[in-house]
């Protein structure tokens, strides 16, 4: 008989422990570029180190949290939620929240895990008393959609991206 | 007839000269057939926007303005932010945070006008990024900046913790039974910022 997978703990991630997220990061990055192809990628040590700063910036806000998945003592997933003044043009309350990642690790997709995170933080939002969420969604990743509709939130705004016109397509690049 | 359009940086004291054009906007986006999420009354949402355009003009952001014979009919405000985390932006991104043209002057070529300059500004200042937020169903700015090239990047999507029904729903039949916010008789609008920068 199979021994028992160890149980998924959720917990809170003190924040000066971002780096155990790096491994998730970089599957989320994998993942990133199957679906997104309007410009190269930095590297993953690059993007990483820039992101951890935001992250720093996030969590630094009244409210912003990261929960995170661990089975085994091993980081499984993560949600990182950033607490924020409310919108200037829509009708949100004094504040609102925006989901800035929710990643679950390659192995443990299609398993709810993603569910549980997220479901786990709409409850700290509910003890927080935030109830406008917002969370972008990366065109061409349907699943992050289906994923999304199928909680009740729904689109409605488009960000779209241009090089300006006369800029060498790839000059990033060579920076 | 010639051309009496002037396009022009605006000094940030000068930023109330945009707001007529802000809350015009903001009621095009109530009035769009697909909106979803509610908007605030325009006067609250320029109260709040006049401080954030403020703080980003402080920084590197600019605002121009689109002038025909001498009154100010549209402008663009633009933000510059730092290099994206993840993809090869270069050091600096532009982002366009407000396309706004004058309801009497839209279908003219004041947008594209004022694209030109934003683009022309942003060569000067050595930036090669720009993007774009559009709101669900207004079809005419999407078809405008896909003309030029802009392409989906994301989509944001609103919801509520919980599975609740949506909190700004909620906040805007609570408005329309008050009959305050975007629901108040006219001549009696409620919501306006007072601690607005003066």
């Amino acid at each position: 008989m199979p021994a028992a997978l160890p149980e998924t703990v959720i917990e809170h991630l003190n924040p000066a422990c971002l780096d155990e997220l790096e491994p998730l990061w970089r599957a989320l990055l994998t993942r990133h570029a199957e679906v997104w192809n309007l410009l190269p990628m930095r590297s993953a040590e690059e993007t990483w180190e820039r992101r951890r700063r935001q992250y720093e910036g996030w969590l630094a806000d009244e409210g912003s949290f990261v929960l995170v998945a661990r089975r085994a003592d091993a980081p499984v997933g993560y949600i990182l939620v950033d607490i924020t003044d409310g919108d200037e043009t829509y009708l949100t309350g004094e504040r609102m929240a925006r989901i800035e990642t929710l990643v679950v690790a390659e192995g443990e997709r299609d398993a709810g895990l993603g569910g549980r995170l997220f479901d786990a933080a709409m409850l700290e939002l509910e003890r927080l008393g935030i109830d406008d969420l917002l969370v972008g969604q990366m065109h061409g990743n349907e699943a992050a959609r289906r994923f999304y509709e199928r909680r009740g939130f729904t689109p409605f705004v488009h960000l779209l991206y241009a090089k300006r016109p006369g800029a060498e397509p790839d000059a990033g690049e060579s920076t | 007839m010639p051309d009496k359009t002037a396009i022009e940086k605006l000094d940030p004291a000068d930023i109330e000269l945009v707001g007529h054009l802000w809350k015009q906007l903001i009621d095009h986006v109530a009035a769009l057939p697909d909106a979803l999420v509610p908007v605030r009354p325009a006067d609250e949402s320029w109260g709040l926007e006049r401080k954030e355009m403020l703080k980003a003009l402080d920084d590197d952001a600019f605002v121009l303005v689109a002038r025909r014979d001498g009154e100010i009919a549209g402008y663009a405000f633009v933000c510059v932010e730092g290099p994206d985390p993840v993809w090869y932006t270069g050091d600096k991104h532009a982002v366009l945070a407000h396309l706004c043209v004058d309801e009497t002057e839209r279908g003219t070529g004041l947008g594209r006008l004022l694209l030109d300059a934003m683009d022309a500004e942003l060569e000067r200042r050595g930036i090669e990024d720009v993007e774009i937020g559009v709101d669900t169903g207004n079809d005419a700015a999407t078809r405008l900046y896909e003309s030029r090239g802009y392409r989906a990047d994301f989509r944001i999507f609103y919801g509520s913790p919980g599975g609740k029904p949506w909190a700004c729903l909620r906040r805007e039949d609570e408005d329309r039974r008050a009959g305050r916010g975007r629901f108040a008789p006219p001549g009696r609008a409620t919501g306006g910022d007072d601690t607005a920068d003066s």
